[in-house]
């Protein structure tokens, strides 16, 4: 069972709170948290100095093999080259004796541009980029404050970071799910950015919030993503690219453990740290009630085992645990883990619920796990 | 939403994947399935499972 004893190995950092854009879905300003509005906009050298001899340290004793750090906001680049630069060189500088060091960033991708790459090559920083779809899918939300579209500036971006001398850095595209995009259609769109990994992301929502559309009768979400999966998804061929989703689903289905928080129940690796050093369990409490990403500690005050040993991050961290007597029940709870834990927040009953996306999640990883099976029939059958 | 239910029994067939090892994977053409098994394979080599990541962000 996850415990708090489990080092962390991921640190999600808030370089910077605010953003150029205004998303009108950003879970960050758009949802219940309005506690960015008291934090400082970028974070201060001493904070990063803080923060770095707090990832040091944790690395260190827990002799970590690797450690990640996600650089984040807001909008990440409008921290500056220089301040990025500075938080990169001091993770190096920390980390050079011990655990390898794997730096990336997720942009909106507006401000993408040959000197920022130039900084992402000199410091091995992967580059992933939020776009949801074609001009008219993404433009549903993702627009400026004065309403006009992102998108060609997102386009403009990507096509410098799939130059040869700048594929290596594409680490792939974040696509938030809305259900007036026709699934494929979005599929395909941002195929032809030549993504190497796509994640598709549900709209972080609770039972007291609910997402668009919201209909467990009709489970529409369920119907967007196996959609996708039905053009993604081949026995004779490698698929165009990777969807990190699907491939929790597909590894889950075979036996095997997830790689994020969406699905499968596993214990959280990371935290978040915001601009002022606060540290927070994740960005999808953001859409549970104000300040429930919160956990009342700071890297001045508190160590990452503080973090970890901590009754609430502890909690929080649980995975299958962690869930509701009607989940731990469920035949597919072992596929789907609950779904996200945001999700699951009701007023009256905390956490211990069924996810607001369960009836869609159910279908959805159901029909993945028998496609799966009966294709793993004829795999074994040429092996023998 | 159950359906008929999987045509394997999965507790007897992950242990073949498992026991397939690498050089028998490499033969089969690279699709979505195999890369699962390689993923689970790794995992498995690795003696632990991965802790999960961040949703909004992507490291690898």
């Amino acid at each position: 069972m996850p415990d708090g004893s489990i080092p962390l190995r991921q640190f999600v950092v808030k370089v910077h709170g605010l953003c150029n854009l205004a998303c009108d879905h950003c879970y960050v300003y758009e949802l219940r948290d309005t506690r960015w509005r008291a934090r400082p906009a970028v974070m201060a050298e001493p904070t990063m100095r803080r923060l770095v001899a707090r990832i040091a340290e944790h690395a260190h004793r827990h002799r970590l093999p690797e450690v990640s750090v996600l650089l984040h906001g807001g909008e990440p680049f409008l921290a500056g080259r220089t301040r990025v630069d500075l938080l990169c060189r001091l993770l190096r500088e920390a980390l050079a004796d011990g655990p390898r060091l794997r730096l990336s960033v997720q942009t909106n991708g507006t401000l993408l541009n040959e000197p920022w790459l130039e900084l992402c090559h000199r410091h091995d920083i992967r580059v992933g980029v939020s776009l949801d779809g074609a001009a008219a899918h993404n433009d549903l939300h993702r627009r400026r404050r004065n309403g006009t579209s992102t998108h060609a500036a997102v386009e403009r971006g990507l096509r410098l970071l799939r130059q040869p001398e700048h594929r290596d850095r594409y680490a792939g595209l974040l696509c938030t799910v809305d259900l007036r995009n026709p699934p494929a259609e979005t599929y395909r769109a941002l195929l032809e950015h030549e993504p190497p990994v796509i994640d598709l992301l549900l709209p972080h929502a609770t039972w007291q919030f609910p997402p668009p559309g919201h209909d467990p009768a009709q489970r529409p979400y369920a119907a967007w993503l196996l959609a996708v999966f039905a053009e993604w998804y081949r026995t004779d061929a490698a698929p165009p690219t990777r969807i990190r989703f699907f491939e929790d689903l597909l590894d889950l289905s075979l036996g095997g453990a997830p790689r994020t928080e969406v699905v499968g129940g596993g214990p959280a690796g990371f935290a978040v740290v915001e601009t002022d050093g606060s540290i927070h369990l994740g960005d999808a409490y953001r859409a549970v009630f104000d300040g429930a990403s919160e956990s009342g500690l700071d890297i001045r005050t508190a160590d990452f085992d503080r973090v970890v040993d901590d009754p609430g991050f502890a909690e929080a961290r649980l995975g299958r645990a962690g869930l509701a007597p009607e989940c731990q029940a469920c035949p597919v709870m072992d596929l789907c883990g609950g779904g996200m834990r945001a999700h699951r927040y009701r007023p009256s009953t905390g956490y211990r619920n069924r996810s607001v996306y369960c009836a869609d999640l159910m279908e959805t990883v159901t029909v993945v796990r028998d496609r799966v099976r009966s294709d793993l029939a004829p795999l074994l059958e040429g092996l023998r | 939403m159950q359906g008929p239910g999987p045509q394997l029994d999965i507790v007897t067939d992950i242990p073949d994947v498992a026991g397939i090892g690498w050089e028998a994977l490499e033969r089969l053409p690279l699709s979505a399935l195999t890369e699962s098994a390689r993923r689970i394979l790794r995992d498995a080599e690795g003696g632990s499972a991965p802790l999960v990541s961040f949703q909004s962000g992507l490291d690898d």
